[in-house]
């Protein structure tokens, strides 16, 4: 058993036009043994960053007060939000801090990012244990059948999608995946973020 | 239910006793993948050509369908060697069985005699993922899908090799797999108008192959319908 | 100089001990290989990076930044390649600080191999490093344990056996930068065709001593080869859902009405927007008492009776927090029993936040209204 696959796990993130979301399934297990259905792997860093960490729940649990912390910190020294960018580089160097020994998480970043012209853009961010920043313009996948996750999401995601339209592709590509995969699902969580609001929708799925 | 995957290497049922070297062993992974959908009249089934070892490619165009009569074909990934050997096998014993019976075996029967001659090997066994596909005695498009030692089940469509995690979800959600739990009982699956299930799979494959390395080159894609067996192409990345 | 953090080490191995595998890391299988011509380097690298039998980033970036006239091809588990490049490149922008003068492709190497030799092999980086200093163009690979070599030209990474083959039978030294690009460009293709840890698209960085030339996927080589004749689509509703709720992030919203208004607040009927000055204005013209809503970090106004059917509305919009208010100058005040220096929380039940950003709110609100109380 790798220890990826010890809680259980389904992350995915996509972009959409000027939106952004990022959803999770909602178990939490220990091993085959499922002990919770309604814990999402998804924490808040601010209205528009979203961190979805995949892997062992309690090094994921530790490494999202970690970042609340250092974000905490960022507030007060900066007086502002921090970019998702620029989160980004901190997790990543955070992560690699510990090479030789690392959090057993993979995180997922979502967020938007206001550019020069205004617009609000989608950032979107995988890494692995260690840190190796892989950015997308489409979608991010993690979890315990990334596979499974990344395959539906290949064939279905389009470029500028509407808020609704990103919903429910990002809700299909969760819910799919996750039946193929005996670790992760019963039920999911979509945040779908846009420059004015957060609309957070909880998907019913199979619960077995 | 336990369905038995070999691992590749360092795992080795020679079944005689004797120690092997335990780096050595009798199986190499040659990947590729398989897909089939059937319909009500129809059946697609498709593989890519590619056939690698580790990170080389040893050819881009060896086909693994093979087609035993105008209404059934079986395609095989995985282990080449074992493959070559499986295909042969079924095509004698069914060259057999067209000299005693005068006419092809339906492809139920294939079905059958293709678990038999994998749990032949259950302690050695043939490292090769199957699809046995065609149609059926009343015309309706059939797959058969296998574990390596000869578990064996008829699904609407299947998926199996190095791009099964990456299309099986995909195929799930296009055509709707419901569980056979469900009260009350549903199809198994919608059955799509054949070229739409064309598309799919084409569609299915192009995705597999931008995330699997495995997966590339080329597919070929056989079309069964009452008329016969019609053979497609469709180039995918090379890289 | 980083310092790793070994914390994890002893729990980790432990749970290795009890047979639990470790993650599985992203390593760029890669063909990256570099070539010295006439007048400077070219370094090339393909752009996929995998994790196990799948790809994990299509088009990624394997040549680092150095120094403006150094640049590093880089192999090997991805991360290591690009914190490992990243420090060097730290330390010799420090470097050119303290002494005003530009890096020296050398320095870059020796500061490489002795952070690599110092891990012994464990930071898995191999490199072909390249660039253009006083003494002209050099070219090195440095190996993961710290070896490096000084070539004419040079390939790394899984398909670098492809990518020599290439440089072997079409290397000649002096070439012109058309001939060099296309023959590091013909090195990196085979390795993308040929090795299926290599893929995708071909960068290429031509390094003289005037400058960089850096080629973002100077080749695209393949898009996907068939589009879906029937696209998929999702339509509204597709996916059952079992609950909703909606945060809404403008700045300042203001509603008319009453009560039974606020309660369709997140319907969004009837929503003005502005500042927060405005939305007081727009109530005082219209000469109402009213209720604000300040949520977190955002001024919203939302008119209603100050009514418990008000608090049950309010209750509905989570994060927010609730105060009442008067468009008459008499302000907050006249509600807020005992003034400023009273606790707020009674007026707080059922809601979470903070009593201060509330506090600051309604008086960043009363200030827009009378800027001298600032």
């Amino acid at each position: 058993m790798s220890i990826f696959e010890y809680n259980g796990a389904a992350i995915i993130a996509m972009a959409g036009k000027n939106c952004v979301a990022i959803g999770s399934d909602l178990r939490f297990g220990v091993q085959f043994q499922t002990l919770a259905t309604d814990y999402q792997k998804i924490y808040k860093i601010h209205d528009h960053l979203y961190l979805g960490l995949a892997g062992l729940g309690t090094d994921a649990q530790t490494l999202s007060q970690r970042f609340v912390f250092k974000h905490n910190l960022y507030k007060l020294r900066e007086e502002r939000n921090i970019k998702p960018s620029t989160f980004g580089e901190m997790v990543s160097s955070t992560l690699y801090e510990k090479r030789f020994g690392p959090y057993f998480c993979s995180p997922v970043i979502a967020g938007l990012e206001e550019a020069k012209d205004g617009t609000w853009q989608p950032y979107l961010c995988g890494m692995d244990t260690i840190g190796a920043i892989e950015k997308a313009h489409d979608f991010m996948v993690a979890g315990t059948a990334p596979d499974s996750l990344s395959g539906m999401c290949e064939s279905t995601w389009k470029p500028d999608m509407e808020p609704d339209e990103l919903f429910e592709t990002l809700s299909q590509c969760l819910l799919s995946g996750v039946d193929r995969d005996a670790l992760s699902g019963w039920g999911g969580i979509v945040n779908v973020i846009t420059k004015d609001q957060v609309i957070t929708r909880t998907l019913k799925g199979r619960m077995d | 239910m336990t369905i038995i995957v070999p691992s590749g290497t360092g795992n080795v049922y020679a079944g005689s006793g004797t120690i092997q070297h335990p780096s050595w062993s009798p199986y190499d992974e040659n990947g590729g993948t398989c897909v089939a959908v059937s319909g009500n009249d129809y059946c697609v089934v498709a593989s890519s050509n590619r056939l690698s070892t580790g990170f080389s490619i040893l050819t881009r165009d060896e086909s693994k369908i093979i087609k035993m009569s105008h209404k059934c074909v079986i395609a095989t990934a995985n282990c080449q060697a074992d493959r070559k050997t499986l295909q042969k096998t079924l095509q004698t014993r069914h060259i057999m069985y067209m000299h005693n019976h005068g006419k092809p075996m339906s492809v139920a029967a294939m079905a059958q005699l293709v678990s038999n001659t994998l749990y032949y090997k259950r302690f050695f066994p043939y490292y090769t993922y199957n699809l046995v596909c065609g149609l059926d005695e009343e015309g309706k498009g059939a797959v058969y899908t296998y574990d390596p030692v000869g578990s064996y089940e008829r699904t609407g469509y299947s998926c199996e090799g190095t791009g099964k995690d990456l299309i099986q979800p995909v195929l799930d959600n296009q055509l709707k797999a419901s569980s056979p739990l469900v009260l009350p009982a549903e199809n198994w699956m919608t059955a799509l108008p054949m070229d739409d299930a064309v598309d799919l799979v084409k569609d299915a494959f192009v995705s597999a192959g931008e995330r699997d390395i495995y997966t590339g080159d080329v597919v070929e894609l056989l079309i069964i319908t009452k008329d016969g067996v019609r053979t497609e192409h469709l180039d995918l990345k090379k890289d | 100089m980083v310092g790793f953090d070994f914390d994890l080490c002893k729990r980790n191995a432990f749970l290795e001990e009890r047979g639990v595998k470790g993650p599985l890391l992203t390593k760029t299988g890669t063909t990256i290989a570099g070539v010295i011509y006439k007048d400077g380097v070219v370094l090339g690298a393909d752009t996929r990076s995998t994790a196990g039998n799948t790809v994990a980033d299509k088009n990624c970036e394997k040549i680092h930044f150095i120094a403006p006239n150094i640049y590093c091809c880089g192999a090997g588990t991805a991360a290591d390649t690009e914190n490992v490049t990243g420090m060097i490149s730290s330390q010799l922008e420090l470097h050119r600080y303290g002494t005003g003068r530009q890096s020296r492709v050398i320095t870059a190497m020796t500061l490489l191999k002795s952070h690599l030799f110092r891990y012994q092999g464990h930071v898995s980086a191999a490199l072909v490093l390249g660039g253009v200093d006083l003494k002209g163009p050099h070219l090195f690979t440095v190996y993961p344990h710290g070896s490096t070599d000084s070539l004419p030209y040079a390939t790394m990474g899984s398909g670098s056996l492809n990518a020599m083959a290439v440089f072997e039978s079409g290397y000649e030294e002096d070439m012109s930068k058309d001939s060099a690009v296309a023959l590091v460009a013909r090195a990196i293709r085979s390795g993308i065709f040929n090795d299926l840890g290599s893929g995708s698209n071909v960068d290429i960085c031509v390094i003289t001593k005037d400058g960089v030339e850096y080629k973002r996927n100077y080749e695209y080589l393949q898009g996907k080869t068939y589009q879906r004749k029937k696209p998929v689509v999702y339509p509204r509703g597709t996916a059952a859902v079992v609950k909703e709720r909606t945060i809404r992030l403008v700045d300042v919203d203001v509603l008319e009405g009453d009560a039974t208004e606020a309660i369709d607040f997140r319907a969004g009927s009837r929503i003005l927007e502005g500042e927060g000055s405005k939305l007081y204005e727009a109530m005082a013209a219209r000469g109402l008492a009213g209720c604000y809503i300040v949520p977190i970090q955002k001024v919203r106004g939302v008119k209603a009776a100050h009514s418990t059917e008000f608090y049950e509305a309010a209750k509905r919009m989570e994060r927010c927090w609730i105060r009442l208010l008067d468009s008459r100058d008499s302000g907050f005040n006249s509600y807020i029993p005992g003034g400023k220096d009273v606790p707020y929380s009674s007026y707080l039940e059922g809601f979470t936040g903070n009593v201060h950003t509330l506090w600051n709110c309604v008086r960043y609100l009363y200030s827009c209204r009378h800027p001298q109380v600032e």
